[in-house]
């Protein structure tokens, strides 16, 4: 059928493909894995989106085979490579050998504006080259354009990067190797910004995401899936590093504390009115505090803490009350005998 | 109906000659009536006057010159029209993707162009009595986006036996401009023997866009695109199928206000294709679609929706 082959069997080939991680779960169940032939747009802050370039690098090499890793930006201008230390730590933790790992990587960049020009040449020819060759990653593509000395319209440029992402794209897909790009972000017309590179690469993208480092802290990064032909557009929350469980979360002790504190304030905010039993609540607020070291094990308070507390505090406030009852009985008896000496 | 080609239907034409037709792809009459003389010399290698000669009798088999109107409006009733699966799509499309004419699908990414393809992909093959074309579809997929476990997807969710569907399916991965040329030239033969009713052609304008860079390189792009846009144009009238591409869009920086972004192609794209809706995203999972150039649609604009149907109506608000 001249090119042209029965859905069924595209199909069934597609079952076999073999997915490639990108080390994260949620990740891999938003994308469905990284598959051969695809070009996945990456962008957003620059620090997650590296973070996950690295992952994805170190999952390719655990799945076997050899990885390419291509800097589009010029050397001497950015003055920095692949961050080898975090991929040497990674690789270690992954329980792979880094030297035999890293020898299985290539690495591309460029020490001029020619040698940047040349870099999509360099990548077609070492997938022709190598079979082995099962992922290629691309940073910055933007930079091929931007990042060199020679003056030449906008115009122009963007029409540069254009071939320049044909021409890997078409690279990959012939020898069926998924291809991961990043690009730094823009201001859009929407709410999200855009990745650079105009809407000739976000229309040759079969998968964009966006990433930016969450509020919850650091190490969580929010991804806004916005581009997918078979996924709706959505956002999950993921996090990298290994120690971090994303959705459980547990907030610093202090912090926890002071919510409960606060939260037992307002619930018995009638019984403080009196001021005995709000004197008691300071006290045990300020003997619970004193205790923070301790029980800074403790995830959080447990409902039996809150109950404890409850009751503690009223029966501070009881055993005052009963002792001023006390004081007052005793006044009182005092006066009567007085009365009775006299009379 | 078509007539095929076979020897002896074009009387005074050599066996040979109707062989070297038939490996060129030309297997029908009307195939051969509506290529131009030089492109039939182009891909036979046949001799000039032979290629006029063998054109004139298909032409004088099939077309007989100037028909009234009436008879016009009688050949549109053998128009089908092909659903979305969203009823108010339909409705700006006159009732669905119609045959005979090159249906062009606009927007940026994300807005719902391979979403409408997949649903169709799924639908044409239902019978015409629901809503389908009742054929196979051919998809050339230049960017690798058409996903067969979508198709399945959609199938399943639309109650429709899902395996029937994909062996329907016939799709063709594209790598360049060169190879779209050969897969559209290759589209006739398969048109008539694997009884296919939609062509798609997902993306038309993303090899060409990539390809031709440069000022210097936009006539011979523009030529080349032309070119492919009139042989899909010829196929879908000689064989009355229905022709769905889809073009991207570009941003135009001097636009202040309003959307900035216009069709690529330019007036070669605007020119070849019957009917031009442009889609854009709207709020959530829906998108909203109108019609910018038809020569017999209005200019509405509707909102649907892409969920695990494939394209559906949207909700109302």
């Amino acid at each position: 059928m001249s090119g042209f082959t029965r859905g069924l069997d595209r199909f069934l080939s597609s079952l076999g493909e073999d997915a490639l991680s990108t080390g994260c779960d949620r990740l891999d169940l938003l994308l469905g894995g990284l598959r051969p032939g695809r070009l996945y747009l990456v962008y957003g802050d620059p620090d997650p989106v590296e973070e996950l370039l690295i992952h994805i690098l170190v999952e390719s090499l655990r799945a076997g085979g050899r990885a390419a890793y291509m800097l589009c930006g010029n050397y001497r201008v950015e003055k920095t490579l692949l961050n080898v230390e975090g991929l040497v730590r990674l690789l270690e933790e992954s329980g792979l050998a880094a030297e035999d790992a890293l020898k299985r990587v290539y690495v591309l960049c460029a020490f001029s504006a020619d040698q940047q020009a040349g870099l999509i040449d360099e990548i077609s020819d070492l997938l022709a080259r190598d079979p082995e060759v099962r992922l290629v990653l691309v940073r910055d593509i933007a930079k091929l354009v931007t990042d060199d000395a020679r003056s030449r319209s906008r115009a122009a440029r963007s029409q540069e990067l254009q071939g320049a992402a044909l021409r890997l794209k078409q690279a990959c897909a012939e020898r069926n190797v998924p291809l991961v790009v990043s690009c730094r972000s823009r201001r859009g017309r929407g709410l999200l910004p855009m990745p650079e590179g105009g809407e000739f690469l976000r229309h040759l993208a079969n998968v964009i995401l966006y990433l930016h480092r969450s509020g919850r802290g650091a190490a969580y990064v929010r991804a806004h899936l916005l581009k997918h032909p078979a996924q709706v557009p959505r956002t999950v929350e993921y996090s990298l590093r290994r120690d971090v469980e994303v959705g459980r979360s547990t907030p610093p002790f202090r912090v926890s504390f002071e919510e409960t504190v606060a939260r037992l304030r307002k619930e018995f905010q009638k019984a403080l009115v009196d001021r005995d039993r709000r004197e008691a609540f300071e006290a045990l607020v300020e003997a619970w505090s004193s205790e923070l070291g301790a029980m800074s094990y403790a995830e959080s308070l447990t409902l039996f803490d809150l109950m404890l507390l409850a009751a503690v505090v009223d029966n501070r406030s009881l055993i005052a009350r009963l002792m001023k009852g006390f004081d007052d009985l005793r006044a009182e008896m005092g006066r009567l005998r007085e009365r009775d000496a006299e009379g | 109906m078509a007539v095929l080609l076979e020897p002896g239907v074009l009387e005074g034409v050599a066996r040979t000659t109707i062989a070297k037709l038939r490996r060129a792809g030309y297997i029908t009459l009307e195939s051969v009536a509506a290529t131009p003389v030089r492109e039939l010399v182009e891909r036979t290698g046949m001799g000039e006057p032979t290629a006029v000669k063998v054109s004139h009798l298909a032409r004088m088999m099939v077309d007989p010159g100037f028909v009234p109107a009436r008879e016009v409006l009688e050949r549109r009733k053998d128009m089908m029209r092909c659903t979305t699966g969203s009823s108010r799509l339909d409705g700006i499309l006159g009732g669905g993707v119609e045959t005979g004419a090159i249906t062009e699908l606009i927007g940026e990414f994300g807005s719902g162009k391979t979403q409408i393809c997949m649903t169709l992909s799924v639908t044409a093959q239902q019978p015409p009595e629901e809503g389908g074309l009742g054929g196979r579809v051919a998809v050339i997929d230049t960017e690798n986006t058409f996903l067969p476990e979508r198709v399945v997807q959609i199938a399943e969710s639309r109650g429709i036996d899902a395996e029937k569907v994909l062996n329907g399916l016939l799709v063709a991965r594209c790598y360049n401009t060169d190879h779209l040329v050969i897969l559209i030239d290759s589209l006739s033969r398969l048109v008539e023997e694997q009884r296919v009713r939609l062509v798609i052609v997902d993306s038309m304008i993303g090899h060409f866009r990539g390809e031709y860079i440069g000022r210097e390189n936009l006539a011979p792009r523009q030529q080349k695109l032309g070119s492919c846009l009139s042989r899909l144009l010829r196929l879908a009238e000689t064989s009355n199928i229905a022709v769905v591409v889809t073009n991207q869009v570009q941003a135009t920086p001097n636009v202040n206000y309003g959307d900035p972004n216009k069709p690529t192609g330019g007036h070669v794209m605007g020119h070849a294709c019957t009917h031009r809706v442009y889609l854009r995203k709207g709020k959530a999972n829906t998108r909203l679609a109108r019609v910018i150039d038809s020569p017999s649609l209005p200019e509405v604009r509707v909102r649907f929706a892409i969920t695990e149907k494939g394209v559906e109506d949207a909700e109302e608000e």
